[in-house]
């Protein structure tokens, strides 16, 4: 399985990594949920630069959001990191990535698992 | 269900013959649906897929095996049953283990209450049978019943992994983790209560129910 459910390949993970701004997203969404406007202020980067990244990430099913609610009654969006671990494995000419996600369900999990096995 | 009647008097030549070649061909596929397991561990040698791959080959393979084997080779028929039945329960708890109990971060404690549940299942029936407090069929049914409630269980989150991710292996895994747990136990109760069938032919359904169940498992770990 040279790609993972989520489209994960070696070059997506060297394009998503090499990027800077998407390093610091993953980052700093590590060690809390994080708004876009927190965001665009913590990675010095453009409200469209963070925006594509973190869609980008998403993609990938490497940062989730949720929503919130403020006390002001509005809705935002908070961005946290899924990225636990990361593997690629070069065997027999090709490389496997598995991803180790966080907050990941038994449902996630059996079926990693399992398919994992083939 | 009484499955030391296999090799004993009853039925034609050809039934016998039947059986013979079903329990062959259980055995046979048992033992790929071993390899292939085997195989896909050593694929990813980690912790959660040595217990899923030693789940699988207990729960299916060593189970079918043992419920062939056992009353051929002449035991006990409660006995074997439940024995049968509880390696089927040990291997379902090794393969919630591997989902559950995080493995790889080694917490021997959800092992140990597996292993402890296993001997408990397995005992339970002998003594409650022993003091005479059930009949032996009773405790048979008890202990099929458990399996069938806990394979239910792992069918349905195989079941909602195809449905979350259309995961085709997951869809085969569910079936056939479903024919062999609670689709032979219904169908030995069924054919038990609503019809005049011999002990042969409730081990013909149970059979051919659980070869479908091993062929659709071993379907699901092979790639196309």
């Amino acid at each position: 399985m040279a790609e993972d459910r989520d489209g994960m390949t070696a070059e997506t993970v060297g394009e998503l990594l090499e990027d800077e701004y998407t390093r610091s997203i993953l980052a700093e969404t590590s060690t809390q949920p994080l708004s876009a406007a927190e965001l665009v202020d913590r990675c010095n980067a453009s409200s469209p630069t963070v925006y594509r990244r973190v869609e980008r990430l998403q993609e990938h099913n490497l940062l989730e959001s949720e929503q919130k609610l403020d006390p002001d009654g509005h809705h935002h969006r908070l961005f946290s990191a899924r990225l636990e671990r990361l593997t690629i494995e070069l065997t027999d000419g090709s490389y496997e990535v598995s991803v180790d996600r966080t907050d990941e369900d038994a449902i996630e999990r059996f079926t990693n698992l399992y398919e994992g096995l083939r | 269900m009484n499955g030391s009647e296999l090799t004993v008097e009853g039925g034609s030549l050809a039934a016998g013959l039947l059986a013979m070649s079903l329990a062959m061909a259980t055995i046979i596929i048992g033992i790929w649906v071993t390899y292939v397991a085997s195989q896909g561990y050593r694929q990813s040698g980690d912790r959660p897929a040595l217990f899923l791959a030693a789940g699988i080959a207990l729960a299916f393979a060593v189970h079918t095996f043992a419920r062939i084997v056992f009353p051929t080779a002449g035991a006990v028929s409660p006995l074997t049953d439940t024995a049968a039945v509880t390696i089927q329960i040990v291997g379902l708890g090794f393969i919630l283990y591997a989902v559950y109990g995080r493995p790889e971060h080694a917490d021997v404690r959800i092992l140990g209450a597996v292993m402890l549940g296993g001997i408990f299942v397995f005992l339970t029936p002998i003594i409650a049978v022993e003091r005479t407090v059930v009949d032996p069929t009773t405790a048979e049914d008890g202990v099929n019943g458990l399996a069938a409630v806990i394979g239910g269980f792992v069918a349905t989150q195989a079941y909602r992994g195809y449905r979350r991710y259309n995961s085709r292996p997951m869809l085969l895994l569910a079936a056939g983790v479903l024919l062999l747990t609670v689709g032979s136990f219904v169908g030995a109760i069924m054919v038990d209560t609503f019809s005049e069938a011999s002990d042969a032919g409730v081990l013909a359904v149970v059979g051919v129910t659980e070869l479908t169940g091993l062929v659709l498992i071993l379907r699901s770990l092979t790639r196309d």
